[in-house]
């Protein structure tokens, strides 16, 4: 459990990274848990949002072998949206590979 | 149909070279000779006025001795190259009654069809020849689109002017239809390709002394990135005609710079209306002015619709193109300048992102200026955020092959595409992904 949640942070941590490249200085992002992804005060627009998904299902695949799709129906289905911030993201993620494991 | 000033002329060659295939050179007296056993052959089957006839082959003296015989005696022609996969689905639509297949020796066989389509009755009524051409769409059954001969041979009354040609497009697109007819009506050669590599192209514009090389931007950048210009003598090269699929500019600019004295000719043709006649600004410009005698051009909401004498009379197996007043919609998003206008692309290749509308091609552009990039095809996938998202297929060498080649994408499209144009995801693959008509499928 706890190697998976190191080996989906660092992803994070990657994805962000890449996400940067693309993005305006002054927009680039920093990892924090607490950064926020959807909403009011989100760090990011909805284009760099999907990017962002698809950077990470990318690694989640390249470095995990495992395919996962982020972004459906039980993840807007869920009570609290799993994409308010980097940390609820996270733990999300982590409830997908596990189903697939 | 008539058919007497290209005998003519084809006599009058007798003795220049009309075609070069497969390393054997033929003049246009053999060609004069193969239509004169071609009419013994289609006497013999029964092959006369009104019939539907599928033609399976590639350029060579015999297919254009076919080609002409069949004019000649109004039957309606269905050319089909050796390239497509289903050719039971083409005899079949096209209601063919006879099909003659030159892929090996000369095979002619009757089939147990009729022609019952009443677009094919009135043709065969008015007793005019008719040609059938199939669009090759991706998805769906390819539509037939039938003309009748008589409207798209009457630019060919004049001989034209003589250039030597390559047959870079295929026997049954009408830009190879065109090809041959040119030249046939003014005594030009053209030679054909063993296979349609850079490589071999080059070999023959050396080989040959061509002069026009008719052809598509995805395979005008597989020249660029192949270098392979650099090591065959290309000065007999005039014009470089570019079509099928709009151009990049990062392409243009490129092929101009590589042959500063070629002129580079962008050509509009749509197997609905025919070719035609285009005027580029310059040979580094994407503007053109289009139009020519026999064709009618407006504008509408950006989209450009065409009136055409030589517009084909309908699709066999779908609904009529055309507005009550004879207008086409070639679904092209154009801008204009003046009495120029440029071609910015299908507005069904389109991908709309949250609403935003992405041009493949633009994005092509810009990912094919980045070092390393081979070859790029854009296109869009449903996303359940923006409705769709762009992907980006890259092709590279194996070592750009990583995750670090996409980050120096993502920087690049970052700095020089809007947000809503950046790809989503990049695919990257090491082999080319060019289709056989060099001609990018959506």
């Amino acid at each position: 459990m706890i190697v998976v949640k190191n080996k989906i942070e660092k992803i994070m941590q990657e994805a962000i990274l890449e996400l940067n490249e693309q993005m305006d200085e002054e927009k680039k992002l920093s990892y924090d848990k607490e950064l926020r992804l959807i909403g009011k005060s989100a760090a990011v627009d909805s284009m760099e949002f999907v990017t962002l998904i698809s950077i990470i299902e990318e690694c989640i695949a390249d470095e995990l072998d495992i395919d996962i799709r982020i972004v459906s129906d039980r993840a807007f289905s869920k009570e609290r949206s799993p994409f308010y911030s980097v940390s609820t993201l996270e733990d999300f993620i982590i409830e997908l590979i596990e189903e697939e494991e | 149909m008539k058919i007497d000033h290209i005998l003519e002329n084809i006599s009058n060659n007798k003795d220049k070279l009309a075609i070069a295939s497969a390393g054997v050179e033929y003049t246009f007296g053999d060609i004069f000779i193969e239509y004169g056993n071609v009419k013994k052959l289609l006497d013999e089957y029964g092959i006369d006025d009104g019939r539907v006839v599928s033609l399976i082959a590639e350029f060579s003296p015999k297919s254009i001795a076919f080609f002409l015989a069949l004019i000649e005696r109004n039957t309606i022609i269905v050319p089909i190259s050796r390239t497509i996969k289903n050719i039971e689905g083409y005899i079949r639509i096209s209601e063919s009654e006879f099909v003659i297949d030159l892929r090996e020796e000369v095979k002619i066989e009757a089939t147990k069809q009729t022609v019952t389509h009443s677009m094919l009755k009135e043709l065969i009524d008015a007793k005019t020849a008719g040609l059938i051409l199939f669009s090759s769409g991706t998805t769906g059954e390819p539509k037939a689109a039938l003309h009748d001969l008589s409207h798209l041979m009457k630019k060919f009354e004049k001989p034209g002017k003589v250039l030597s040609t390559v047959t870079f497009l295929l026997f049954d697109h009408i830009g190879g239809f065109n090809t041959m007819m040119h030249s046939l009506a003014s005594g030009s050669m053209i030679a054909t390709l063993k296979e349609r590599s850079p490589e071999e192209v080059c070999r023959v514009i050396e080989k040959y002394d061509i002069e026009l090389l008719p052809t598509s931007p995805t395979f005008l950048n597989m020249i660029i990135l192949s270098r392979v210009y650099e090591r065959f003598d290309l000065s007999s090269l005039k014009i470089v005609s570019y079509g099928t699929e709009p151009m990049p500019e990062s392409t243009l600019k490129k092929m101009h710079e590589i042959l500063p004295n070629v002129k580079m000719k962008q050509t509009y043709g749509l197997s609905e209306v025919g070719i035609m006649a285009t005027k580029s600004e310059n040979s580094e410009s994407l503007w053109m002015k289009l139009g020519g005698e026999g064709f009618e051009t407006k504008i509408e909401d950006d989209i450009l619709y065409i009136r055409a004498e030589s517009a084909m009379k309908g699709y066999l197996n779908a609904p009529s193109p055309f507005d009550d007043q004879g207008w086409f919609n070639t679904k092209d998003k154009v801008e204009i300048k003046g009495e120029y206008i440029r071609i910015l692309g299908r507005t069904t290749d389109l991908i709309n992102v949250g609403g935003e509308k992405v041009y493949p091609n633009e994005v092509e552009s810009a990912l094919l200026c980045v070092d390393g990039v081979k070859d790029v095809f854009v296109y869009g996938e449903d996303n359940p955020i923006t409705g769709k998202s762009v992907i980006a297929q890259v092709c590279v060498d194996e070592s750009n092959n990583n995750r670090d080649f996409i980050k120096k994408l993502r920087r690049y499209c970052g700095q020089e595409l809007e947000a809503y144009k950046r790809p989503v995801k990049y695919i990257l693959k090491e082999q080319a992904f060019s289709g056989e008509r060099f001609k990018k499928k959506r």
